[in-house]
């Protein structure tokens, strides 16, 4: 297996691991807080599912940034200034961020949340989506749009479970 | 690039981001009410060794290749500013990271029992690692426009 493949494989990993983590963890949490207060084993529960939205984000840097190198040593590094790849860095670094903030308590639940599962399925898409014509301006802007559109569903999905938070 | 500044370059990258990632787990860790002391060291030194890795074999790249054979062509070329801004920032802002992460380090050892009763100080070394992991990510992006550049 030659050294794309492989970096291939584990970004796929880490991405899968990391959007199934973040939507597992908002599943598991609305679940857990649906009569208000979270029990040792629902805790447990997303203890464990924060453990492999880690280990998804851990293999994302590593392969992300194996694939950087990757692009400097084939002299492909005209694709370092891509619009697109500069995006998804900073989508990444948002989730980043987010996670401190959240264990912080500086950012509203409904926010944190939002931020969390669109920046990864966005992490997602953006690894899939191929062609340049994407710009760093409106794949940000469609990034907070999406974040909006996604704290709306969430909370539409809370009151649908009644949730008591 | 022959063989031996071709892993310089990969040990100085991969180094750098083991390094990030401990100092992001310990900058976690303190933001933690119970901060797992015996781990968060371990993790505060091993992301001191990543760095100090970093660092040499960085050197040795620069010293060894990009000096004489990448500079010149990035500084005739438009996007110069690759190396007049971010190689020169990169250069200075490299020497903090050890000695910041050998400061982390310094206060899990040895202000143990004051940080855990402290939640300022525990923030304190939670923003400590938070700024060892910010200009790491400054770096790393300063490393990703001048290599882009080094068509």
């Amino acid at each position: 297996m030659d050294i794309k493949t492989t970096l291939i494989i584990v970004h796929i990993i880490g991405t899968v691991l990391g959007v199934g983590g973040a939507t597992f963890a908002e599943i598991f949490f609305l679940k857990a807080i649906k009569d208000g207060h979270i029990e040792p084993l629902e805790a447990d529960y997303l203890k464990t599912t924060y453990k492999v939205l880690r280990i998804g984000m851990i293999l994302l840097v590593l392969s992300g940034f194996g694939f950087l190198l990757f692009y400097r040593l084939t002299g492909r590094t005209e694709l370092l200034y891509s619009e697109k790849l500069w995006a998804k860095l900073t989508i990444v670094g948002l989730i980043l961020i987010n996670a401190i903030l959240f264990e912080l308590r500086k950012i509203p639940a409904w926010l944190g949340s939002a931020v969390s599962l669109t920046s990864w399925y966005a992490a997602l898409i953006l690894g899939i989506v191929r062609g340049g014509s994407l710009s760093y301006a409106k794949i940000m802007y469609t990034y907070i749009i999406a974040v909006l559109i996604v704290a709306v569903i969430l909370e539409v999905v809370k009151k649908s479970m009644h949730v008591k938070l | 690039m022959n063989e031996i500044v071709r892993n310089a370059l990969i040990i100085h990258v991969f180094a750098g981001v083991f390094g990030m990632i401990s100092y992001y787990t310990v900058c976690m860790g303190f933001l933690k009410k119970m901060p797992h002391f015996r781990f968060l060291a371990w993790e505060s030194a091993f992301g001191l060794a990543s760095f100090i890795i970093s660092w040499i074999f960085g050197g040795y790249y620069y010293i060894f290749y990009y000096g004489g054979i990448v500079k010149p062509f990035i500084l005739a070329d438009e996007r110069s500013f690759a190396h007049t801004i971010f190689m020169e920032a990169k250069e200075h802002i490299f020497l903090f990271i050890p000695i910041l992460s050998a400061v982390v380090l310094l206060m899990i050892l040895l202000g143990k029992e004051e940080i855990a009763k402290n939640k300022d100080m525990r923030y304190g070394v939670a923003s400590i690692a938070g700024l060892i992991v910010f200009l790491s990510v400054v770096l790393a992006l300063s490393g990703m426009l001048i290599s882009g550049a080094a068509r």
